[in-house]
């Protein structure tokens, strides 16, 4: 049965992604897109926070990185979709190469406190640096050329169509988070979370794997900013503010750090919790928290964690596919 | 003589006012099994931990088979087969008694970084942690998370994660602290077994006299940081400077 649970999932999501896209409205699709953009960007995060133990406050930098990238490269070089996504990931991992050599060597508050310095920075250099980043205004006219595939040319202009180019990358931001949470590494990070003492003398460089952590979180965290400069047609500073930097935190929080799933549940509520409270009030942060507060100390180990103890279902942190040994 | 597999030129250790090691010149041969005894405070635990790499000696050198390793981190030593357990459990704990194991395995399989291919594809490394697991006597808690284990078995899996590392030289920390007989007469039977197999050199500090006089080829004794007796058990049991030092201390106390 739990053998044909996942890709019955993954079937189940991809189809009804694929409805919402076709028969949603403007709106519905909208935030769809927003939804797995978040989701992109908090299903790397918690291979940082969930799978390998370390909180980052710093991860708005990689998603700016991201951005920022994306747009430069749009304005510079090329206006090819794809090429802009794949320079605002190469911004974001080096971005997060630099700052993660030096954060890793520390490890809980002085590692967030690294972080969330990092973080800062990058703000204010995107903030100040007017020539190159736009300063306040950011970049703007960052439109959505059609991508062109040898003979085919798909056109990206109406938000339904970048629907599913946003979609394509969240299916498979969704099998490699999986795929490297059942790996080896992924093994050896949760080691690192379990007992970063003991890990070393298992022969495993602890700097060296929680940079890898570090860096593929940031990747993840790259693609989401970038597909959030194309969604928007714009890059705004604020998307490397610290603040944004809590969003991955509470997202992974609210769907279950110790789940796959998690991240993805976690911004679906968070991204319709927040657009349905702020249709009613202007303090929505008052309202917003005070169900943050319920969800969080309500379910115990996220919404999925308790959803997935309550039905019943292998509850373990590392679920693994038996068979390994005899 | 065969050279030896490892060797400490010079050591010397201090806390504050407190010498922990004074100037130690060991030479451990390949094959023996060495317990290093002492009463408390004699510099046992610092001593593993300088050669293992968990504290660095103010001065002096660490040779592990023949290379300069004092400043070596330690994953490295730990890659080179120079690994040791603990006294206290230390040991992943909420995951499960085979991945703990599976851990090590990996990483002296070179395959720890493998990030695209499932960990259940790993088949050389799941059997090499299936074995370690039987020999430690754990197959029938190989799927139960750690910290659900009883203290014992929580112990040989401290001593299993040490195994998976593939260590040619083995550090055991107290390794039959806390252990009811049966379990220790299981794990000194199991040192005695792979130390016959004449992979891995061990070198045990341990309180227990017993386990020291039926498991130790030679015993080194320390005293305040010094070397005050080095030889078999016959001529460490008719030393009389380690009954006045070390069994005096007992009789004291």
């Amino acid at each position: 049965m739990r053998r044909y649970a996942l890709p019955l999932i993954a079937c189940l999501i991809l189809a009804g992604l694929v409805l919402v896209g076709i028969l949603g409205s403007r709106f519905t699709v909208y935030i769809t897109m927003r939804v797995m953009i978040l989701a992109i960007f908090a299903l790397g995060y918690n291979l940082l926070l969930g799978r390998t133990g370390l909180l980052s406050f710093g991860h708005a930098a990689f998603f700016a990185g991201g951005s920022y990238g994306a747009a430069l490269f749009f304005i510079h070089v090329n206006r090819h979709p794809l090429l802009c996504i794949a320079a605002g990931i190469a911004l974001a991992i080096v971005l997060s190469v630099i700052i993660g050599f030096f954060c890793v060597r520390h490890t809980e508050i002085y590692f967030a406190m690294l972080t969330l310095a990092f973080g800062m920075m990058v703000f204010s250099l995107i903030w100040n640096m007017r020539e190159i980043t736009g300063g306040d205004d950011g970049l703007v006219g960052i439109a959505r050329a059609p991508i062109s595939l040898w003979l085919v040319s798909i056109s990206l202009a109406k938000p339904s169509h970048y629907y599913f180019l946003v979609m394509a990358f969240f299916m498979v931001s969704l099998a490699l988070v999986y795929v490297i949470r059942q790996s080896p590494l992924g093994l050896i990070l949760s080691g690192i979370r379990e007992n970063d003492k003991r890990i070393e003398f298992a022969g495993i460089s602890l700097k060296n794997y929680r940079l890898a952590a570090f860096v593929i979180s940031g990747g993840f965290a790259g693609l989401a900013g970038a597909l959030a400069t194309f969604l928007n047609s714009n890059t705004t500073p604020f998307s490397a503010h610290w603040t944004h930097s809590a969003e991955p935190v509470l997202v992974s929080l609210i769907g279950g750090l110790q789940t796959f799933m998690g991240p993805v549940v976690g911004s679906l509520i968070y991204v319709v919790l927040r657009e349905v409270i702020e249709r009613f009030t202007q303090n929505w942060m008052l309202w917003f928290g005070i169900i943050l507060l319920i969800i969080i100390m309500g379910f115990r180990g996220g919404v999925v964690g308790s959803m997935v103890s309550l039905l019943g279902l292998k509850n373990r942190p590392d679920e693994r596919s038996e068979g390994v040994s005899a | 003589m065969s050279r030896p597999i490892l060797e400490t030129r010079a050591l010397r250790k201090a806390f504050g006012r407190v010498l922990v090691a004074n100037g130690l010149d060991l030479a451990f041969e390949e094959g023996a099994i060495t317990s290093v005894i002492g009463p408390n405070g004699a510099g046992k635990s610092t001593l593993i931990n300088m050669l293992s790499g968990l504290i660095a000696p103010d001065s002096g050198d660490i040779f592990f088979l023949g290379r300069q390793i004092t400043r070596l981190p330690i994953y490295r030593r730990v890659k080179m087969g120079l690994c040791r357990s603990f006294q206290v459990v230390n040991v992943f704990p909420e995951l499960t008694a085979f991945e703990n194991i599976e851990i090590p395995v990996l990483a002296a399989q070179g395959r720890a970084a493998r990030l695209l291919s499932p960990l259940s594809g790993e088949t050389p490394a799941g059997e090499e942690a299936s074995a370690i697991l039987s020999r430690v006597g754990l197959s029938h808690a190989a799927r139960s998370t750690a910290t659900t284990l009883s203290h014992g078995d929580q112990r040989l899996l401290e001593i299993g994660i040490a195994l998976g590392a593939r260590p040619r030289l083995l550090f055991l920390d107290e390794p039959t602290a806390g252990m009811n007989p049966v379990e220790r007469t299981k794990i000194l039977d199991g040192i005695k077994r792979i130390s016959a197999e004449g992979k891995t050199t061990f070198v045990i500090v341990e309180h227990d006299m017993d386990v020291v006089f039926s498991l130790s080829d030679r015993i080194i004794v320390l005293h305040h940081g010094d070397i005050i007796a080095d030889g078999t058990k016959d001529d460490i049991q008719s030393s009389s400077k380690v009954r006045e030092v070390y069994l005096g201390d007992e009789v004291e106390e």
